[in-house]
């Protein structure tokens, strides 16, 4: 019994000691990387990303706009990446409660049971009026979308980092045709992201300072144990570059990686949560 | 009266003198005569136009608000400020004897998103089916079944077109898609699993349909029955005014038909206008572009027709285009290819037969339409709203910037623009605290974050499996809500979700209190008849000074905005122009006077040697110039004068929207103001004088001796 408490107590307490724990920064500036080893980067960032089953996640979203008051949500995603689905249901303030948006394959709908109305919206729709876009929350999927080239070696802050510069493919629909990616040397993991419109104007920087690995048992089940971790951000930090002093703030808590119910993707389902 | 005498005779001598200078002051004389009758009468025309149709005499606003209140001026919501206590301020300024009425409003922007026609159709089909009304579901699913059908052949076509090795994945999925939504079992077991069907429709189908319709709308939010009543260009077009205390809105005409009409029956329209001002179809770029437009977006009519409609349109269509053509398409085309003689009369075949089968306005007078806003407070709002009707002010109905403003009821308003009080700021701050959010500087974010001492923070539950993670669980912490749990929470069943926001809210009848009670952004005061703004102004102030109301007046002219000081701006360059001219017609008078004193020198100095004191000759030369300054100035007028009672009398053709927004209607009808005339006699008459001072010097300084000299 009493070694059954203490696994249980050291099970508990170990994610949040991790927590706090900085990944060890690269002091070395590492050696550039050839082109064929900056698209396996982006493909592993993809892949370390990916889960094969359901993800589940609470988020807070807070916008801050200079003059205008605070706008705060808590939401929850939903993701099943095998079929591309994506849901957001946002749960607070409560006149917000109810809301949600729905994305299936490329269909991005919009939820508002205070009129009961469905409406379709591009990819570059401000999800509930932030800085964040569908793409924030969703599956990454930077290869199957960009083309990449590596620019240098950076220091970000004190750590090095990759620096690579990606292009919207030909043909496909996404909210920004540019981006440039700040990743980190010693986890891989997206620490900056500055984003373009077509005109080469920046829209937005974003940072990304915090990160979880999890363990995905359909993941594992998949592609073998070893291959079972998922990467998700746990903050998310976007500054507006088109109106200077805006800026949203995302805490993405408490990833789920088991699976949701079957019927979960759907109107009717999204509907039936403000019956 | 012998001066008088001279100052004819020189005039008459000295012919291209006084034609030169007599002309200027003609032109002069004629420009302020007709330039004071523009400015007045636009000022006069400009504030029918815009205080009786939203501003008022006068507007109020919060007092120390960021923004001036300017109701042309910009499009969306600005910071002017809140009113809190409208009702208080509405009695105190009513019992002023200059007050007729004060109004509350507030103006702002939204959108309406259309949806394709798809989606339209197939939003029909769920509420259909979500109501359980059988009937209604079979007549749009065979619509819909229509529509999916049309969009096969069309995809078929371009698959013939487009080279497959260069379609992209996506259009590929998507012909097999509508491919496998036009066989017939997927509409034999459609009853068997409607809503998987639909969603089908919708996230296969329907994003392969013509793109959707998005409004812009700018309304007025206000009082709608006081609106309606205070504002006398107010009056309504189709419908019915929305319903006292209850909510609703009301299209502008204008908007209605330039922005939510059928495009190619507006097309159509304004082919009709443009051909009856004489323009010719050959000719006419535009018209040719608009009948371009008409002949590519068939689809526009095609997919709004059902079968019993398809075949009664192909029929008429191929009688009068006497063909046998079956293709509709093909037909729609060849009907809209039209030419000078055969346009009136497909024109009224179009209304005759195909309009009554389209949908010919998107939102109809009586339908629900949705309106998304960004509200004050940050949060996107959403509200259902009654169309009731559409409205014009009258005489206002071509203005591009009359017919912008819309009429929406005060609560919806109130609920579009989302103001923050006291218990939504708590809850908010209240998910602040929670959250233990650490703001951070933009300019020092990177530092904050990945600096000295920070870094890449991971967390590492790898290890641990879900179900370890759950067993970790200690019983008495809150576990980790389930998606079951997270849709029992989000169910709403308490009555306090966003649904239960909305509830009971378009049946409601709102008492006169509850209009007056909320907040609103500002308030129009009309005066009474005959009262001037300026003293409407000061008693207004005073009042607001007694009463210590926290509000700023503004008269109409600042309150517009930027046509507000569009009258400014004609003032200016009237101004500019006529000093110009007189600063032309000083130096050429000037010059013109001096040559011809010197001319003069021996009947000066002549005039001087028989008597004629150094006075005499200054006034004779006073005397000329005053006799020219009448003479000329009142044929200047006179001139200016006739052409302003001309126009003034048979009106001047406002010739694009703004202009009828400056005339107040379609004709400009320009009048002179009273003290018109005497002001243009006075200035000509100042120049003249002024022009003559230096001649003037220069004869009263020759002396019979150099008179003499000059002769020799």
């Amino acid at each position: 019994m009493k070694y059954f408490l203490t696994a249980c107590l050291f099970l508990t307490a170990a994610p949040a000691l991790a927590d706090e724990a900085p990944a060890p920064a690269a002091e070395v500036q590492p050696a550039p990387l050839n082109p064929a080893e900056a698209l396996k980067w982006i493909k592993e960032l993809d892949d370390r990303q990916r889960n094969s089953g359901d993800y589940r996640t609470n988020i807070y979203m807070e916008r801050k706009e200079r003059n205008k008051n605070d706008v705060v949500f808590d939401a929850t995603v939903f993701r099943r990446d095998a079929d591309d689905k994506l849901m957001i249901l946002f749960q607070a303030p409560k006149a917000e409660k109810g809301k949600g948006y729905l994305r299936v394959d490329k269909n991005l709908w919009n939820y508002d049971p205070t009129t009961g109305k469905w409406e379709r919206r591009t990819e570059r729709e401000k999800i509930a009026g932030t800085d964040s876009r569908r793409a924030d929350f969703d599956e990454s999927r930077l290869a199957e979308e960009y083309d990449v080239k590596y620019e240098q070696p950076e220091k970000l802050g004190t750590m090095w980092t990759h620096k690579l510069t990606l292009t919207l493919k030909k043909g496909v629909d996404a909210a920004y045709a540019r981006m440039v990616l700040w990743l980190s040397v010693t986890s891989g993991n997206t620490l900056k992201k500055q984003e373009f419109a077509e005109s080469g104007k920046l829209m937005r920087t974003s940072y990304t300072p915090k990160w979880v690995k999890k363990f995905s048992p359909s993941k594992a089940e998949r592609f073998g144990k070893e291959h079972g971790e998922v990467w998700t951000p746990k903050e998310i930090r976007i500054f507006d570059e088109v109106e200077k002093g805006n800026s949203t703030t995302i805490l993405l808590k408490e990833q789920d990686l088991n699976s949701l119910p079957a019927n979960l993707f759907t109107k009717a389902w999204l509907e039936s949560q403000s019956r | 009266m012998i001066l008088i005498h001279i100052a004819l005779r020189n005039l008459r001598t000295h012919k291209i003198k006084s034609a030169i200078v007599g002309g200027l002051l003609v032109f002069a004389a004629f420009l302020i005569v007709v330039g004071l009758s523009l400015i007045s009468s636009i000022d006069t025309s400009m504030s029918k136009s815009i205080v009786n149709s939203v501003a008022g005499h006068i507007q109020l606003q919060q007092k120390g608000a960021k923004d001036e209140l300017s109701i042309f001026g910009q499009m969306g919501s600005n910071e002017i400020g809140y009113i809190h206590n409208f009702a208080e301020i509405r009695k105190a300024l009513e019992s002023l004897p200059e007050v007729a009425a004060v109004v509350p409003m507030g103006i702002d922007s939204s959108i309406v998103f259309g949806g394709n026609v798809l989606d339209v159709k197939l939003e029909a089909l769920r509420n259909a089916v979500k109501a359980g009304d059988a009937k209604q579901a079979a007549v749009v699913g065979r619509h819909v079944r229509r529509m999916v059908a049309l969009l096969g052949e069309e995809l078929k076509n371009l698959k013939g077109l487009t080279d497959q090795a260069k379609m992209s994945d996506d259009m590929k999925q998507g012909l097999l898609d509508v491919t496998a939504a036009n066989q017939p079992a997927f509409w034999d077991s459609f009853d068997q699993d409607p809503y998987g069907h639909m969603e089908f429709l919708e996230n296969k189908i329907a994003k392969m349909a013509i793109g959707e319709d998005m409004l812009m709308l700018r309304y007025v939010g206000t009082d709608t029955e006081r609106f309606r009543h205070v504002f006398d260009r107010f009056e309504m077009v189709d419908g019915t005014p929305i319903p006292p205390g209850q909510r609703g809105f009301l299209f502008n005409k204008f908007t209605y038909e330039e922005q939510v009409k059928h495009k190619t029956a507006r097309r159509l329209d304004k082919i009709r206008d443009r051909l009856a001002e004489g323009a010719k179809v050959a000719t006419d770029d535009e018209i040719k572009q608009w009948i371009k437009l008409n002949r590519t977006q068939y689809k526009e009519i095609t997919f709004q027709l059902d079968d019993v409609a398809t075949d009664e349109v192909k029929a008429a269509l191929q009688a009068e285009l006497q063909t046998k053509e079956a293709d509709l398409a093909k037909l729609v085309d060849g009907f809209m290819d039209v030419n000078d003689d055969n346009f009136p009369r497909r024109y009224a075949l179009f209304y005759k037969v195909i309009a009554p089968k389209i949908r010919l306005y998107g939102i109809r007078v009586g339908d629900t339409m949705t309106i998304n806003g960004f509200s004050q407070s940050g949060y996107a709002t959403t509200v259902n709203v009654k169309m009731y009707g559409t409205f014009r002010f009258h005489g206002l109905d071509r203005s591009t910037m009359a017919g912008a403003f819309n009429v929406l009821d005060l609560m919806t308003y109130r609920d579009l623009l989302g103001y923050m009080t006291a218990d939504k700021k708590a809850e908010i701050a209240k998910l602040q605290a929670e959250s233990g959010v650490k703001e951070l500087a933009r300019d020092t974010a990177e530092d904050e974050l990945f600096g000295k001492g920070a870094g890449e923070q991971v967390e590492d539950t790898s290890d641990t499996t879900p179900a370890q993670a759950a067993a970790a669980t200690p019983t008495d912490a809150p576990a980790t809500p389930t998606p079951t749990a997270v849709a029992a929470a989000a169910k709403g069943g308490n009555g306090d979700g966003a649904k239960a926001f909305a509830k009971d809210q378009e049946s409601h009848v709102y008492s006169q209190t509850e209009l007056d009670g909320g907040v609103i952004r500002s308030a129009a005061i009309m005066l009474k008849p005959g009262v001037d703004v300026k003293d409407g102004m000061i008693a207004v102030n005073r009042l607001i000074d007694e009463k210590k109301f926290e509000l700023k007046a503004l008269d109409w002219r600042a309150a517009s905005g930027l046509v507000g000081n569009f009258i400014g701006v004609i003032y200016a360059v009237l101004a500019f122009s006529i000093f110009v001219i007189f600063l032309v017609s000083l130096v050429i008078i000037n010059n013109s006077l001096v040559m011809s004193t010197l001319e003069r020198t021996r009947e000066i100095g002549t005039m001087r040697a028989i008597g004629a004191q150094r006075t005499e000759i200054l006034w004779m030369f006073v005397v000329e110039a005053f006799v020219m300054a009448v003479v000329f100035g009142a044929i200047g007028c006179a001139i200016g004068y006739s052409l302003v009672a001309y126009f003034g009398h048979f009106g001047l053709l406002a010739s694009n929207d703004f202009m009828v927004f400056l005339s107040g209607g379609p004709r400009f009808y320009p009048a002179l103001p009273p003290w018109g005339l005497p002001v243009a006699m006075l200035a000509v008459m100042i120049v003249t004088l002024i022009s003559t001072l230096y001649p003037a010097w220069l004869a009263m300084r020759i002396t019979p001796l150099a008179a003499m000299q000059d002769s020799e």
